[in-house]
């Protein structure tokens, strides 16, 4: 099934943009049942206040109208800060801490999913280990566990592929966020035709 | 003793904001600040007319996208949103970006406080982009 890259979507499937359509109407069964969708709701909370502050302005002083490159703007950044997910913390001291965003990692994934022959990355989460995750962490010791669901190319070797994949996700979050990737699930959900 | 009065300086939020900005970028593995919607309202708060009437927000990119300082006794707290290349371990640049900043901070007479970076992109650099694929482990 192809999907549209071009469309922010949450993990669930939905786009931002059916979020943002009813972010002044009360949440709907299915959003007060996703977390995705509450932490979509919560953040776009924030912009439909500004914007309602920036619309009462407008209406005080015609000069205050906006240009649409700064509607765009802040859409765009809106959608983009949707699209990061949670931020992981990955270091925490006294004198500050390193969080890194879902997004981040994921595309790190990404990029070690797609470029495997046979498989193609459907859906990713990940989420620090629960053994550490409230805990304060020295620098090199966080781990994260990933998701992964996938869609593999028929008649392909389905545990080989997805041990060579395990591997190759472990490898990658080392070599690339410098975590240490503590469970890697996968998922085959889905086969395509080569 | 010299009969002019010694000057008195104020090192400036705004001053540590600049500093830390250019500090991170000259990080190796920091391809870029990261501005995020908090950001980008503060910066519309603090604005004028002048701002809601950018015709283009792209080309005239605020100098402290991605930064937030505050000083406060003395003592100045940094919260910096980056983005990495992904030929580096992101943590461990993230750690040099720490470590950097409080010793810039430290050469202005200020006590480095809480330095809390995150880590919002891991991507290849813009150039790489277009012409080289991931690089296999």
């Amino acid at each position: 099934m192809a999907i549209d890259e071009t469309i922010p979507r949450l993990g669930c499937g939905r786009s931002i943009d059916e979020v943002w359509a009813t972010i002044s109407q009360p949440p709907t069964a299915h959003e007060n049942g996703c977390a995705q969708c509450r932490t979509a709701r919560a953040s776009l909370a924030k912009l439909a206040e500004a914007a309602r502050t920036l619309r009462d302005n407008d209406a005080e002083d015609a000069s205050l109208q906006p240009h649409h490159a700064v509607k765009d703007a802040i859409m765009n950044v809106a959608r983009a800060e949707v699209r990061r997910g949670s931020r992981l913390p990955v270091y925490r001291s006294g004198q500050g801490g390193v969080t890194i965003s879902e997004q981040a990692i994921t595309s790190v994934i990404w990029f070690g999913a797609d470029a495997l022959a046979g498989v193609r990355g459907r859906r990713c989460r990940v989420r620090p280990d629960p053994d550490t995750a409230d805990d304060p962490r020295p620098a090199g010791t966080a781990g994260i566990s990933v998701d992964l669901r996938i869609a593999v190319a028929s008649g392909t070797d389905i545990p080989g592929t997805a041990e060579l994949l395990r591997q190759r996700i472990i490898g990658m979050i080392t070599a690339h966020v410098g975590l240490n990737a503590g469970a890697v699930n996968i998922t085959v959900e889905d086969f395509y035709d080569v | 003793m010299s009969e002019h009065p010694l000057e008195a300086r104020l090192i400036s939020r705004r001053l540590i904001a600049d500093l830390a900005a250019r500090t991170a970028l000259d990080t190796p593995g920091v391809l870029r600040l990261e501005p995020t919607l908090k950001n980008l309202l503060t910066h519309l708060g603090k604005g004028t007319i002048q701002n809601l009437r950018r015709t283009d927000t792209r080309t005239t990119p605020a100098r402290h996208d991605g930064v937030f300082v505050t000083v406060h006794n003395g003592i100045a707290d940094v919260q910096l949103d980056i983005a990495t290349d992904i030929a580096f371990a992101a943590l461990n640049v993230a750690q040099a970006v720490r470590e950097q900043i409080a010793r810039t901070i430290s050469y202005t007479g200020l006590i480095p406080g809480r330095i809390d970076i995150s880590v919002l992109a891991i991507e290849h650099p813009p150039t790489a982009t277009a012409t080289r694929p991931p690089a296999p482990l």
